[in-house]
């Protein structure tokens, strides 16, 4: 960014897209797009490894941001259509959303994204656990925020960012504040712009609309969502003197927005054959590491690295040439498609008493650590060379379904808004559909599937996770 | 299993299960702006509670440590949403013997924590099995 000089831009430029059409993007907002900060983007895919399984999921998070710009500027239409409506009008007091809100709200989406490392979330899950994320999310600023969340604040709020915007954006957009974009990435703002952050990083934000519905369009994944009643539906009411709130006039949108999430993370974000790819990807890092080879130049030992590399390196010809062996084989694994094979399912189907150790099974997932402990051992108990970078437990965390009890919506004849939760228990419905889906596996090289399957059942049984044929079966793997 | 967890770092859903272990009742509310609430206002005054971060920013208190803990919890069966509601938790005899088991894993400061906070839980979001406690009033409770 530092030496990166943006050109003079007369007016606004249009950009079309798949999902939302034909949009404008005005100077303010082309000086970013433009920059290599926002342009890095375009390498790196929005649902990381998922096109090994979903082969159109090729999209990024540069469209994925330039969409979110655009549900922005509906949202804000939609409301100050709401707002002139005497009846919302009422609710909210008398308000209007200044022009100047409406800027800052699409730079804050243009840049929500911009802390993401290669893979998106795939890197996200590996350097959320280095000391100075682990440090940071310690902090009450950055409580619940994701790790990528964290970096996208952080590079804005750095001095060589700072600069860039007092120079160059500054200018176009004079009451644009840095500061407050940077919140609302957050999901924080000043109780009268409340619903700013709402817009930007809450239950029901824009974010969420536009990668649920890209996500689902390009995996050609049928989903539900209504995007159209959705901004039918939300408006603006006073819930304490000072706060405006999101509120919507039924519960429809939101469950249908909801369960398309659902059914993208248990068909798309957590397939076997997605997480068998993750799991490439976390060896590499983890063998790097351990090993202090470098790939890109890199160890991975900071979040910040993770930065400096995209998707397009990790893929390129070029990755492969200049490494050493055993990592020019884990790259070519994922070039190559070569995956992991999952060679044990641990579900309530294949967990003889899951009752008495699904606990302390989900437990060890909650440690990298733990999890590491689990997989040494299972490489012992085979008495072969294989390298313990690629033997994977993959124990997937579920998906936040805060929404229902986070949003606020008005039932027919009330005047006073409830949570969604409050209408129809939205969340505990979902969450038993999502355990009941909800599947672990163990991964190996295909040519040690079998293998490192009778060690695995060999090491939980030993913690008294007692397996039945269903675990292997369902990976096909054969243990005659 | 749990043998090998003696020496184990508390993760996030060891110190929900160990306020469950004492809890005196075996039932809680399921409405996660309550169970949030009151573990973020407890988390000024435990040690233990640090596992969570609460963010402040949204319509209540929020952790996605403490959501994602009562996700384990449910999905390993310790506790249980009650079909058609899906408004209250049951610990069932087995999970409460399996919340035993981890608040025998925590120090003994640690188990005076979680003692202390199982009383606090129990008044403020805890129903009886037997004689239930209206929903109304434990929320008032809990914003009060």
């Amino acid at each position: 960014m530092s030496g990166y000089v943006p050109r003079r831009y007369r007016s606004h430029k249009v950009i079309h897209d798949n999902l939302w059409g034909t949009n404008r993007y005005y100077p303010e907002e082309l000086v970013i797009i433009d920059s290599p900060l926002f342009q890095r983007l375009r390498s790196i895919h929005q649902t990381g490894l998922a096109f090994v399984t979903y082969p159109s999921l090729r999209h990024s998070r540069f469209e994925h941001s330039l969409g979110v710009a655009a549900v922005v500027r509906r949202f804000v239409r939609k409301l100050r259509e709401r707002l002139k409506e005497s009846e919302t009008s009422l609710k909210s007091g008398q308000y209007e959303i200044p022009d100047s809100l409406l800027q800052q709200l699409r730079l804050a989406s243009l840049l929500h994204d911009c802390g993401h490392g290669f893979f998106s979330h795939v890197s996200e899950s590996i350097y959320k656990w280095t000391p100075e994320l682990t440090e940071l999310r310690h902090k009450q600023e950055f409580s619940s925020a994701k790790p990528s969340e964290i970096l996208s604040y952080l590079i804005l709020k750095s001095p060589t960012f700072q600069q860039f915007f007092e120079n160059h954006v500054r200018p176009l957009a004079p009451q644009a504040k840095l500061d407050f974009i940077a919140d609302l990435i957050l999901g924080k703002a000043p109780p009268d712009t409340y619903f700013a952050a709402q817009i930007i990083n809450g239950s029901l934000d824009s974010d969420k609309i536009d990668y649920i519905s890209r996500d689902a369009l390009y995996a050609g994944v049928n989903t539900t969502i209504d995007v159209d009643r959705i901004f039918n539906d939300i408006s603006l009411i006073r819930t304490e003197p000072q706060v405006l709130t999101l509120v919507l006039d039924g519960v429809l949108p939101l469950e249908r927005l909801m369960f398309s999430k659902v059914v993208l993370y248990s068909s798309v974000y957590h397939h076997q054959k997605v997480k068998a790819a993750d799991c490439i990807v976390e060896g590499l890092i983890e063998y790097l590491r351990e090993s202090g080879k470098k790939l890109c130049g890199f160890s991975f030992d900071a979040a910040v690295d993770f930065l400096k590399v995209t998707d397009f390196d990790l893929l390129s010809a070029g990755a492969v040439q200049s490494c050493d062996a055993y990592t020019r084989a884990m790259l070519l694994r994922l070039q190559q498609r070569n995956l992991l094979q999952r060679c044990l399912v641990l579900s309530r189907e294949t967990i003889e008493n899951y009752e008495s150790c699904a606990y302390f099974l989900n437990r060890v997932g909650q440690s990298p650590e733990e999890l590491r402990k689990l997989r040494d051992r299972i490489v012992q108990k085979t008495k072969r060379e294989i390298p313990v970078h690629e033997v994977w437990i993959s124990l997937p965390e579920q998906p936040s379904l805060r929404e229902a009890s986070q949003t606020l919506a008005i039932r027919p004849g009330d005047d006073q808004p409830v949570r969604v939760s409050d209408i129809f228990p939205l969340e505990g419905w979902l969450r038993a559909f999502s355990d009941n889906k909800w599947k672990g596996h163990i991964f190996a090289p295909p040519e040690h599937s079998e293998v490192v399957a009778r060690a695995a059942k060999e090491v939980l049984g030993e913690m008294e996770v007692r397996l039945n044929s269903r675990s292997h079966a369902y990976a096909h793997v054969s243990l005659e | 299993m749990n043998t090998t967890l003696q020496h184990a770092d508390p993760v996030p859903s060891d110190v929900l299960a160990g306020i469950l272990a004492h809890l005196g009742v075996d039932k809680f509310t399921g409405d996660s702006e309550v169970i949030h609430t009151i573990l973020a206002r407890a988390k000024r005054h435990y040690s233990v509670l640090n596992v969570y971060n609460f963010t402040s920013g949204n319509l209540y208190p929020f952790s996605r440590e403490l959501e994602e803990a009562l996700s384990i919890l449910q999905r390993s069966r310790m506790i249980r949403m009650e079909n058609p509601d899906y408004d209250t938790y049951v610990i069932p005899p087995t999970g409460k013997r399996l919340a035993e088991q981890i608040f025998a894993m925590f120090a003994a400061d640690d188990q005076r924590q979680l003692r202390e906070l199982a009383e606090i839980f129990a008044s403020q979001c805890g129903k009886n099995l037997y004689a239930p406690v209206d929903d109304r009033d434990t929320e008032e409770e809990a914003h009060s």
